[in-house]
């Protein structure tokens, strides 16, 4: 690259970086800035001083912390009940060759694509003859039929990333096949299977249009929000959006390897 | 129409890692040069500095006396198989041909003309309408050959374009690249890891080690007289013997037995040195007492055509060819002489070659 | 690969059982929710209570409205940011992982986030102040503003999910062997042939995912659109949201998702008919 191209090149690096991280420094410093200055014209770019006035106002609302603890129970719970389902499931699609493997994998990247969390009128309807309405559990599980299908797929890339014959070998040294999978393809699969985890809870975290469908009183932090949202100052929206976007922001971090597998890219192929 | 190419004082890194130490190399009009050498030697990085796609640090590079070091592939009227073969996955065997000629912006009647051409030379013209994944690798290769020659290029380079063939088809390409570049003429630049590829195919060989030319000669010359232990080590299979022995007047000394060598000793200094021999210049008598050096038969490996034997004197193992008629056994005591004339002899301490040096 | 006659469909019985229960299922409960009556007798009427509703046809045109600005934009944003992250600069990787950040981000947050920007006590308001274009804040998001909200939506969905197909793009370029960008070049092709004549044809499989992917998922829009506009701007799982939540009416809110579920199909088949047709990548 000669000078001029180098300095275009740089520009739209500097550029796009901008526009990526701006709207995430505006929403940070906007949760920081005293509530009054929330509201001055003009509003200083840099608040006067930090303070953790909105972010206070924000835990302490009504609501707020009991939502949060529910967004963390609902999304653990569909972390528990998504890895439980699909890793079994992700492993055979990548050990195994059987009928109807490919269909099997075919629909699933298809069902990706389903708009599950619409499901949640119907399920509603029936959550109540069930006792699940307005459950924790009940809403997990709407979140693990969103979840299953992505780490099907994400799964299935990770244990294709450890080569069949380390397993192979440890049963030719005298494993079952039981023992070969836990002792070594197991370990070897574990941070991809805890990015897999992570995937799961964020995408629970996230969600919204279920869960405030199928809650009343026991709402997920997104579903408090957005019910709230009519009748909720500006600095509260703003404390809520930046404590929703924390996780993200973690998960993207612990990520970063995997960001390929989640789409099953590398698998897709 | 063949280009002539120099190449002067070329270097370049990598980040710490040295590709290319120092590279100075003259191709002549219609030659075909092999950089021949191990997987690292900076032979491709060289290969890809004449092509234009990596700029060197330092040297220059001419084609036809003309200064071409910053100038892009494009402008240099070269062409270029690779390794993979780079056959676009999207485009049909014609369009992949087409390619460079549409972009040379050639007219319709020409392009048409020049692809039956170069598709018939490589016997692909019933395939042009179908997709590269509907071809064997071999298909594919040729494909990838044809486009490059449509073009008419002054100057051919092929980056290891055999490596990913069977061991059959390879020998079938080796042959019908010889073939066509003595029906183009073009100058080629071929650059391989395979000394057997390199032996046959080359008009010159460029032997290159950790990013040097370490000897740039004819095949017979660099089989017959390796400038060190390396090269005559690197090159022939089974590779060039190496034995310590001493020079004592008018004979060798190897282990307890003396040979005598009808040359000029004086040439050669006294004392220890090390001597190279090639499989196929000893003999072998059953006999034990025969020849100038007892020797015990360590392996005897039958190759179809001849025998491999593996043998110890003292201390020092050697490869020797024989017919396949002669069966020995395991352990068995044999003697062997070595053909004078072919007899060459280095320095211990460096390896290079001590006596004559390509009387050129 | 192993083969086993049993073992492997023990291994992804628990999927299907699940997916059942929770997909085909209620799918089945929605179509009975918008087709049947509270007696169980087949009727339209839902529909034609949907179809009446004057939020309707706003609803479907903003929704169309935003796929087919939004995702072409995506396309074009992720390729460009595809094409820097490929030349392997130093800090590329960095410069990759800090652009998939929004990646993680909710729908409701990215509404909320351009919100803090684009509201009248809004950082753009102060921005365009202090570079002395304006004296007095502007209502960008009000019902008088329709165009300007609708611009709010288009710009945090583009930014909150354009890091998807950035991710599906780089992975694309990644395929591409170098072999075939440096043979266009000995050829003689300059950046421009290179582009249209290698790379992006090369690309195309990804691009094609990427875009019935980003398709789909653009028309369950939602959150974004009430975090930042309320219901200025309908769309059409806004309504459904709106018809079960506020009106309670369970019937027309499944009318909405049908036709959501519908069209999304309607995009899968197409899908499934472009993958059939699509070349093989060779080396």
């Amino acid at each position: 690259m000669n000078l001029k191209e180098k300095t275009t090149f740089y520009t739209l690096v500097i550029v796009i970086l901008l526009w990526v991280l701006l709207p995430l420094f505006f929403i940070t410093i906007s949760t920081f800035t005293p509530q009054k200055e929330i509201y001055a014209w003009p509003k200083p770019l840099v608040p006067s001083k930090f303070s953790a006035e909105t972010l206070l106002f924000f835990l302490k609302s009504h609501g707020v912390i009991p939502s949060l603890l529910n967004s963390i129970i609902v999304a653990l719970l569909t972390l528990i009940l998504t890895t439980l389902i699909s890793a079994p499931a992700g492993y055979a699609i990548t050990r195994f060759s059987f009928k109807g493997k490919d269909t099997f994998r075919m629909g699933i990247l298809l069902i990706r694509m389903f708009p599950v969390p619409l499901l949640a009128i119907p399920l509603a309807v029936t959550f109540i003859k069930w006792k699940l309405y307005d459950t924790l559990i009940g809403v997990a599980f709407v979140h693990t039929a969103m979840a299953v299908p992505f780490a099907v797929i994400i799964t299935s890339a990770i244990f294709a990333g450890v080569p069949e014959e380390l397993e192979e070998a440890a049963i030719i040294l005298g494993c079952g096949r039981l023992k070969a999978f836990l002792k070594v393809s197991l370990p070897l699969a574990l941070p991809g299977l805890a990015a897999t985890a992570m995937f799961t809870f964020v995408t629970s975290w996230n969600e919204v249009f279920a869960a405030s469908i199928l809650t009343l009183n026991s709402r997920t932090l997104p579903a408090h929000i957005l019910v709230t949202l009519n009748a909720s100052p500006l600095y509260f929206r703003f404390a809520g959006g930046f404590f929703m976007i924390i996780p993200a922001i973690i998960f993207i971090f612990f990520m970063r390897k995997y960001l390929f597998h989640m789409w099953g890219i590398r698998a897709g192929k | 129409m063949a280009a002539e190419i120099e190449v002067l004082n070329l270097k370049k890194k990598f980040g710490r890692v040295i590709a290319i130490k120092n590279i100075n190399l003259k191709i002549k009009k219609g030659e075909f040069l092999v950089l021949l050498g191990p997987s690292g030697c900076g032979k491709t990085t060289t290969l890809r500095c004449i092509a234009g796609l990596e700029k060197p640090d330092e040297g220059k590079i001419f084609i036809n006396e003309k200064d071409v070091t910053n100038l892009p592939p494009s402008k240099r009227n070269l062409s270029m198989v690779f390794q993979n073969y780079a056959v676009f996955p999207h485009m049909t065997v014609r369009k992949n041909i087409e390619f460079g000629l549409r972009i040379k912006k050639f007219d319709k009647e020409e392009i048409e003309n020049r692809v039956k051409k170069s598709a018939e030379l490589l016997k692909i013209d019933e395939l042009l309408e179908r997709y590269p994944s509907q071809l064997s690798g071999g298909q594919r290769q040729r494909v990838a050959i044809a486009r490059a020659i449509a073009t008419h290029p002054e100057i051919l380079l092929l980056d290891e374009p055999l490596s990913n063939l069977d061991a059959l088809l390879r020998l079938k390409m080796r042959a019908e690249l010889k073939k066509l570049h003595r029906d183009t003429g073009t100058t080629t630049v071929y650059v391989t890891h395979d000394q057997v590829e390199a032996l046959s195919l080359g008009d010159r060989i460029a032997v290159m080690f950790d990013g040097e030319i370490v000897q740039i000669d004819t095949p017979r010359r660099i089989y017959d007289f390796p400038v060190n232990v390396k090269v005559g080590g690197f090159i022939g299979t089974p590779p060039m013997n190496f034995l310590k022995a001493v020079v004592e007047e008018e004979n060798i000394l190897i282990d307890k037995f003396k040979i005598k060598i009808n040359r000029d000793a004086k040439r050669l200094k006294a004392g220890e040195t090390i001597i190279g021999i090639r499989a196929e210049n000893i003999k072998v008598y059953k006999n034990p007492d025969k020849g100038d050096l007892k020797a015990e038969v360590v392996v005897s490996e039958p190759l179809g055509s001849n025998n491999l034997l593996t043998l110890r004197i003292g201390e020092e193992i050697l490869k020797v060819i024989t017919e396949p008629d002669l069966t020995f056994k395991t352990q068995e005591i044999i003697s062997i002489s070595f053909n004078p004339e072919k007899i060459r002899f280095f320095d211990p301490e460096t390896g290079e070659a001590t006596d004559v040096v390509s009387p050129e | 690969m192993r083969r086993d006659k049993i073992f492997p469909y023990l291994l992804i019985l628990p999927v299907i059982l699940y997916l059942f229960l929770f997909l085909i299922y209620p799918s089945e409960k929605v179509i009975e929710l918008a087709f049947r009556t509270e007696e169980g007798n087949f009727t339209l009427n839902y529909f034609f209570q949907m179809f009446k509703d004057s939020r309707f046809f706003d609803a479907l045109k903003y929704t169309f409205l935003l796929v087919i600005t939004i995702v072409p934009l995506q396309i074009v944003t992720a390729i460009l940011i595809g094409f820097l992250v490929n030349k392997k600069f130093k800090g590329s990787k960095m410069f990759l992982y800090i652009c998939a950040i929004p990646l993680g981000i909710a729908d409701l947050a990215a509404g909320l986030i351009f919100l803090s920007i684009f509201t009248q006590h809004g950082y753009l308001n102060s921005i365009l102040y202090y570079l002395g274009i304006i004296k007095s804040p502007l209502p960008f998001i009000s019902y008088e503003n329709t165009h300007f909200v609708f611009l709010a939506i288009l710009l945090a969905e583009h930014w909150r999910a354009t890091a998807i197909v950035l991710i599906i793009i780089v992975a694309g370029l990644e395929m591409i062997s170098k072999d075939y960008i440096e043979a266009a070049e000995v050829m003689g092709a300059n950046s421009f042939q290179k582009l249209f004549h290698v790379i992006l044809p090369l690309l195309k499989p990804s691009i094609q995912s990427a875009l019935i992917i980003r398709t789909i998922f653009a028309f369950q829009m939602f959150a974004v659109v009430l975090a930042l506009g309320g219901d200025i701007i309908p769309v059409l799982a806004g309504e459904s949201y709106f018809w079960y939540y506020l009106y309670r009416n369970p019937h027309i809110a499944s009318c909405y998702a049908v036709l959501i579920i519908v069209i999304s199909l309607l995009i899968t088949g197409f899908y499934i008919r472009i993958l059939r047709t699509r070349y093989e990548i060779a080396i």
